[in-house]
């Protein structure tokens, strides 16, 4: 008790410390004079009973810093005194500090916000219970006599029913992807998604309902009435959290549906890439999905295979206690071969998407470490002019007998306000790269918004102490030249011509780290914007920006092949004429052909190197995309009993007549009407190669007239504006919404849209490694001016004397700009080592340009030099203008 | 160890004189030890204010600016309850002490 209130005094007296002092001066005082008066009683003269009475109070100062010692814990008060020492040297170098704390907080903030990114992507994808236990059913991929390597997680029901009877898991469930669905809460049906599952499948993933209860069995049955279970961000935005949501009752795709519970926040499914609004029993699919291609699916696989979606289940299994994947495997291999076991983690990424995530993952983690280490850097390089500019004070303290260890902390702890005063900065810096990830997309189609991830104080914590660490750590490098500090050498080096700077070689090693880094980020940021550039140019000699399309879908609106039809006569008739179209066509996509499929050409069986996309068109088509024909286009006349015609794009033309021309070949149709004979169609003309999706560069397109082909009530719209794209979309909705309010708008984005869309990664890749980039290079940029500047005065003297002895002014500047373009030089050939080490990184997100692309590293590299030379300008021209003797007054 | 020894004796003077004489300034307390002690000890009176100082942090004493007799502005000490219960703790502490050293003496006698 009496220890910590001694304690608490003592930490307390650090403040009102001059009150104080005052107070003892003054008590001191009084006490010799009253002992000066007794003496001069007891009969002394005033000057001798003076000096009897101070030297029985002993010395006065040695009393004093007892006394203080006494008053505050001592550790802690010099702890305060460097600190406040600290902070203001940091103050009066405000530019400096702050430039050094910013780069050190963007580090931080970035490495925060890409760790808990890939944490929610990577690490901890989906919130369910004991995610390692959880399995997702797959096939290993066949074709032909090869089992490939990948691995197929789509199931048929039958396969669900096989494994269920088997009581192979511990638990098992089912589950769709998120199908689309109308969704009515009251007013008018609106677009939404919803995934089908099992009765069990909450139950087998662990994840409990927030709010209200999940499926029963008696749910889960063909016929039953229908149940939903709500996705928590569907919750909140269509029923505004609303706690009474239980009981009541929304309509999906024109069925009555009872809301019975909601979803954990952040559970969404097992598919990262999807967000569904909400969970329906599986067993009610085919009374729910009744419009559309619903009523002739087959979903359960009853009798025939005819029209069964062949892998729409994904198939979740927790493993049972004690018992491993490899042996659940052989029991499921034994019911039937080929099964593949996936972690439900690594499921949860498209298969396709999954590798491009993980060199995405990389790619991220290398540039925010880059990043980081420049931010480290910047702080070292602070430090080290500090203590550099400090060496006579240094010298000085040392000679009065400082120790040597006193004035490392001091210097450390310049470097540990820095870095906390970075770590604090991060925050807003971590909060800034969050909004702006929130827009983009990962590999496989993952939206990050989607992701509900949240910046993680873990994340912040754990990196925060990492930069804390690298900065102490350089802090100690710098702080180990204050022991090195001798004063003979420091008063020496003032006397010399030129001083021999100690740290210079840390230092331009520093600034050299910097310039490569930032020449590194930078290429980067131009290698990225080349991709994009070069998928714009995709489609040479066309004018693609005007062209823009979106699919109208009229079945989930109840519209049969008729009625859609009479819709889009109807539309076409409306637009026609309308001054901001330009032409307008209808396409319908009719899917395609794999790698592997075979087609009859002239009645020989071919097959094709990569993807044939089938596409009926109007007469229109060609016209509005400018595409020149050679051969004849299809005319009105191409009908549903006319002969069959088709036109081929250059690419299938080609492999199609082996480089001849492909006019006049024939091709069986390759979808055959039971006990009918398939029909002949005629090529009847050549279209070049439009390119609408950057994996296909080499589009092979068999393009059909649209009355040739049953009726699609789902065809996409493509129009050539007129001349403002904006115009042109505001018409087109305004002109749906009038004829059918139902109508959700479609989306109308135009080709060179669609493929931005498709460069995400790329996209993202320019923000982030631009951002960080500019950022580096601002860092890079300071650190060579300071190191010129440095280099300036340090050799001011070697200046004056070269001028007074007839040296020109400009000789001088050019060698002070030659110390900076020398030590620039070298950090560009780091940069570019380090760019080639890392060009296997980037090569996967490159797109027609190669990762040490000489144009790209060209432009960096001269922008880099002439910025770097650029800034040693001021320090180069006062070289020029020294004065011996003014130089000499100075000193 | 001896400085310590020291200041703690010292410590215990001050709670002393401050208990027998009541409010006292430092001077005061630096004068009465050194008649109380008839001159045997004489210590540096500057020593009295860092032992004053602990004093008060411990809550042993408190102070109060106040004038002296011959109208000198001076600070005055006050011994407290703790202050007071402290210096029966520490007198108890040195009987005892006083007592074994003093068996120790009786011992080297006996054994000569």
């Amino acid at each position: 008790m009496k220890l910590l209130r001694r304690l608490w005094n003592r930490t307390a007296g650090m403040f009102g410390r001059d009150k104080a002092e005052e107070d003892l001066a003054s008590e001191i005082e009084s006490h010799i004079d009253m002992q000066t008066e007794d003496n001069i009683r007891a009969g002394m003269d005033p000057q001798t009973a003076r000096r009897e009475a101070l030297l029985k109070f002993g010395s006065v100062s040695g009393v004093k810093e007892s006394w203080r010692d006494q008053r505050v814990v001592p550790f802690l008060d010099r702890l305060l005194l460097d600190l406040r020492y600290a902070l203001r040297r940091l103050v009066s170098r405000p530019a400096a500090s702050l430039v050094s704390v910013s780069a050190l907080a963007c580090g931080i903030g970035a490495a925060a916000a890409t760790w808990s990114l890939f944490s929610a992507v990577l690490l901890h994808p989906l919130p369910v219970r004991e995610a390692e236990r959880l399995v997702v059913v797959g096939k290993r991929s066949v074709r032909g006599q090869l089992t490939l390597s990948s691995i197929q997680n789509g199931n048929l029901y039958t396969t669900y029913r096989l494994i269920r009877d088997n009581n192979i898991f511990q638990e098992f469930a089912a589950s769709s992807g998120a199908v689309s669905v109308l969704i009515a809460n009251g007013g008018l049906p609106v677009p939404g998604s919803a995934t089908f599952a099992t009765h069990d499948y909450f139950e087998t993933l662990g994840v409990h309902p927030a709010m209200g209860r999940d499926f029963t069995p008696s749910d889960d049955r063909r016929g039953a009435p229908t149940v939903a279970v709500l996705s928590d961000r569907y919750w909140r935005r269509e029923f505004g959290a609303a706690s009474d949501v239980v009981g009541r009752q929304i309509r999906v795709s024109n069925n009555r549906v009872t809301i019975v519970g909601v979803a954990p926040p952040g559970f969404r499914g097992l598919n990262l890439a999807e967000a569904p609004d909400l969970f329906l029993p599986l067993h009610t699919v085919a009374d729910v999905l009744t419009t559309g291609a619903g009523p002739f699916t087959n979903f359960f696989a009853e009798s025939t295979h005819r029209n069964s979606p062949l892998a729409w289940l994904t198939l979740t299994g927790r493993l049972p206690d004690g018992v491993d994947a490899t042996a659940v495997l052989n029991r499921l291999n034994n019911l039937n071969e080929g099964f593949a076991l996936t972690s439900i983690n690594t499921a949860s990424i498209p298969e396709a998407a999954r590798e491009g995530t993980e060199q995405f993952a990389l790619l991220l983690g290398l540039t925010v470490g880059l990043l980081l280490l420049i931010g480290c850097l910047s702080v070292g390089m602070l430090l080290l002019i500090v203590t550099e500019a400090r060496r006579p004070e240094f010298a000085v303290c040392i000679a009065l007998g400082a120790s040597a260890a006193r004035l490392a902390r001091s210097v450390a702890l310049e470097g540990a306000m820095l870095s906390f005063g970075s770590t604090l900065l991060a925050l807003p810096a971590a909060y800034w790269l969050f909004t702006g990830l929130q827009r983009f997309e990962l590999p496989g189609r993952v939206q990050i918004n989607l992701l509900e991830f949240s910046p993680s104080g873990q994340a912040l914590a754990a990196v925060a102490a990492a930069a804390v660490f690298a900065s102490l750590l350089i802090a100690g490098v710098a702080a180990s030249f204050g022991y090195s500090v001798d004063v003979g050498r420091a008063i020496g080096s003032r006397i010399t011509a030129s001083p021999r700077l100690v740290r210079n070689r840390t230092r331009s090693f520093l600034v050299v780290g910097q310039v490569a880094i930032s020449l590194v980020l930078l290429a980067g940021t131009g290698l990225f914007a080349r991709s994009l550039i070069a998928t714009l140019n995709l489609n040479p000699g066309y004018d693609t920006s005007r062209l823009i399309s979106g699919t109208v879908a009229l079945t989930q609106y109840g519209y049969t092949a008729e009625r859609a039809a009479n819709f889009f006569d109807e539309l076409r008739r409306r637009l026609d004429g309308n001054p901001a179209i330009a032409s307008l066509s209808l396409t319908s996509p009719q899917g395609g052909m794999g790698t592997g499929g075979k087609i009859l050409i002239d009645g020989v069986p071919r097959q094709f190197p990569s993807f044939v996309s089938f596409t009926g068109v109007d007469a229109q088509y060609f016209g509005t995309m400018g595409l020149p024909i050679s051969g004849r286009d299809f005319s009105r006349d191409d009908r549903a009993n006319a002969p069959r015609v088709a036109i081929v794009s250059e690419s299938l033309g080609r492999v199609l007549a082996d480089g001849g021309n492909p006019i006049g070949h024939r091709i069986t149709d390759y979808v055959q009407r039971m006990g009918e004979a398939p029909d002949i169609i005629e090529v009847v003309g050549v279209v070049p190669d439009i390119i609408v999706d950057v994996r296909r560069l080499e589009p092979l397109v068999l393009y059909r007239p649209i009355a040739q082909l049953s009726p699609n009530p789902n065809p996409t719209l493509v129009v050539r504006a007129a001349s403002d794209k904006q115009q042109t979309v505001r018409t087109i909705l305004d002109t749906l919404k009038a004829m059918d309010p139902a109508l959700a708008p479609p989306s109308m984005l135009s080709i060179d849209d669609q493929l931005l869309n498709q460069m995400s990664a790329q996209r993202f890749g320019i923000y982030i490694l631009g951002a960080l980039g500019i950022i580096a290079a601002l860092l890079t940029l300071l650190g060579a001016y300071v190191l010129a500047e440095t280099m300036a005065s340090a050799r001011k003297r070697e200046m004056g004397i070269r001028a007074a002895l007839g040296a020109p002014g400009w000789r001088l500047g050019i060698s002070v700009l030659g110390e900076t373009a020398k030590l620039v030089g070298f950090g560009i050939m780091a940069g570019i080592a380090l760019a080639w080490l890392g060009a296997s990184t980037i090569q996967a997100f490159l797109f027609r340009v190669e990762p040490l692309d000489a144009t790209t590293l060209a432009v960096t590299t001269t922008l880099l030099l002439t910025l770097a030379v650029a800034v040693s300008l001021r320090p180069a021209i006062l070289a020029t203008r020294v004065d011996l003797a003014r130089i000499l007054r100075e000193e | 160890m001896a400085a310590r020894i020291w200041q703690g004796t010292l410590a215990l003077m001050v709670l002393k004189t401050l208990n027998a004489l009541g409010p006292q300034h430092g001077y005061g307390i630096a004068r009465r030890i050194e008649s109380t002690s008839e001159q045997l000890l004489t210590i540096n009176q500057g020593t009295l204010y860092p032992v004053l100082l602990r004093l008060e942090q411990e809550g042993c004493i408190v102070s109060e600016w106040g004038v002296s007799e011959n109208n000198r502005r001076a600070k005055f000490y006050r011994i407290t309850p703790a202050g007071r219960r402290e210096l029966k703790k520490e007198e108890e502490g040195w009987a005892r002490m006083h007592e074994i050293v003093a068996r120790f003496s009786r011992l080297g006698k006996e054994s000569v």
